[in-house]
């Protein structure tokens, strides 16, 4: 295990630092680079590495955290089935705290209702066999946890279980980074390269990038989560733009390989089907999101439950979220950072989710 | 959210390891690495390994890198 601690060897990013320091004096112009990952945007935080950067090193957060680009309506119709039926609702953490429209699930919960926190995708399945009401569990998440989930809704198949059911908010995360790209070129903001997810690569492979190369000529580097991963990933980047050499790199071989956990991505095919799905922030991705296939309809609660279609109200008009989520602004120039908005009394989703950029910035960098 | 920690697999029951880090041991669903062994390091993310850690490629990277460092 110490070679993994290496990885977080001060003296290792310091080297590092001095040496991209001295290959940043060959930019023509300042370069931004994003990282699409909220791990990675905490991590970057947290180990200060954005301070550590020459002031031609822009690095600028994207739309990595799945709470974050959870729209509103989602919560709403979370909140919905809470107060219309007797269900239990079982939720990952970062899920509880997010405002709905007009409540969020932890106020239904000291409302009386009944919501369960749980760290893993399998605690649903327990709960639903300890108990005779129907259970929903709040399914969100990327490519990453998608697996997982496909796993458990196998097993509730296999076990016949008839009262755990699934609100489907998970997205598939490629399709949203060719919006994200086109958003940029849009705006017209400065967008050079991509730090690219570790640990959703670690499912998907290094292959399903190649195109943010070949079609927009823009250069990535999958990146490891420890601070020497960080700057050694920064250090590829900078190389292949100074070198004008830009392509798709992996700095997470020990995690990533070319073609990513093919028995993972085969669960999620067999459960999951592609559909348009709405990103907080993004708006609507075509086949971002994700439908039961056929075999497991039974388990989406929207074909349980007659929900109605539930329009958000418009969400805290001064919050910015949406251009926090897309790294066009940074989370100090929102007029609610830390004024009104803080961790205790979240008024966004990127301040409420422990990955959200504003999360991170609030903790680690004011 | 996608927060995973790195341990090492001690036991192996059926669908489920036993793993250990820095002593705190936990299980994780091993489903999704069909050929998972006691001693392999993996990445787990919600109860679940998602891949497995090539501690050899890890030893690479760190040996690449600092022959890089000598020759700065």
């Amino acid at each position: 295990m110490d070679v993994l601690q290496d990885f977080k060897n001060n003296q290792i990013v310091q080297k590092e630092i001095e040496y991209i320091n001295a290959l940043s004096e060959k930019l023509k112009k300042t370069v931004s680079f994003m990282e699409v990952c909220g791990t990675h945007t905490m991590q970057i935080s947290k180990f200060g590495i954005r301070k550590l950067m020459p002031k031609n090193i822009k690095l600028i957060s994207g739309p990595g955290c799945p709470v974050c680009v959870t729209p509103q309506e989602y919560i709403d119709k979370a909140i919905y089935i809470l107060r219309n039926y007797d269900v239990i609702i079982v939720t990952f953490g970062d899920l509880y705290r997010v405002p709905g429209s007009e409540s969020s699930l932890e106020k239904e919960k000291a409302n009386g209702k009944d919501v369960r926190i749980v760290y893993s995708v399998e605690e649903a399945l327990s709960v639903a066999g300890n108990s005779k009401k129907p259970v929903v569990f709040l399914s969100i998440g990327f490519e990453t946890t998608m697996p997982a989930i496909a796993c458990i809704v196998k097993e509730a198949k296999q076990k016949n279980v008839k009262n755990l059911f699934f609100l489907l908010g998970n997205k598939f995360f490629i399709p949203a980074m060719e919006k994200l790209i086109l958003l940029h070129k849009k705006e017209k903001t400065n967008l050079d390269g991509f730090i690219l997810p570790g640990h959703l690569s670690s499912i998907i492979g290094q292959k399903p990038y190649l195109w943010i190369k070949q079609k927009y000529n823009l250069a990535g580097v999958i990146t490891g989560f420890e601070p020497v991963d960080i700057v050694l990933g920064i250090k590829i980047l900078l190389e292949m733009l100074v070198n004008n050499n830009i392509d798709i790199k992996n700095e997470y071989t020990r995690v990533v390989t070319f073609e990513g956990n093919i028995y993972a991505q085969k669960i999620i095919s067999e459960v999951f089907k592609p559909e348009d799905a709405v990103w907080r922030g993004i708006g609507l991705v075509e086949n971002s999101g994700t439908k039961f296939k056929k075999e497991y309809e039974e388990f989406d609660v929207e074909k349980f439950f007659n929900i109605p279609k539930i329009v958000s109200k418009k969400e805290t008009s001064k919050c910015r979220c949406a251009e926090v989520l897309i790294g066009k602004i940074e989370p100090y120039e929102c007029p609610l950072f830390e004024k009104v908005c803080t961790p205790q009394n979240p008024m966004g989703a990127c301040m409420v989710s422990s990955e959200g950029s504003c999360a991170a910035y609030y903790k680690y960098e004011r | 959210m996608c927060v995973a920690i790195p341990m090492k697999v001690v036991e192996i029951n059926g669908n489920v390891a036993v793993c250990e880090y820095e002593n705190i041991k936990r299980t994780a669903r091993i489903d999704l690495i069909p050929d998972i062994q006691v001693g392999d390091y993996i990445i787990i993310h919600t109860g679940f390994a998602i891949q497995k850690i090539d501690i050899k490629d890890a030893e690479e990277t760190l040996k690449l890198f600092k022959e890089l460092q000598t020759t700065l």
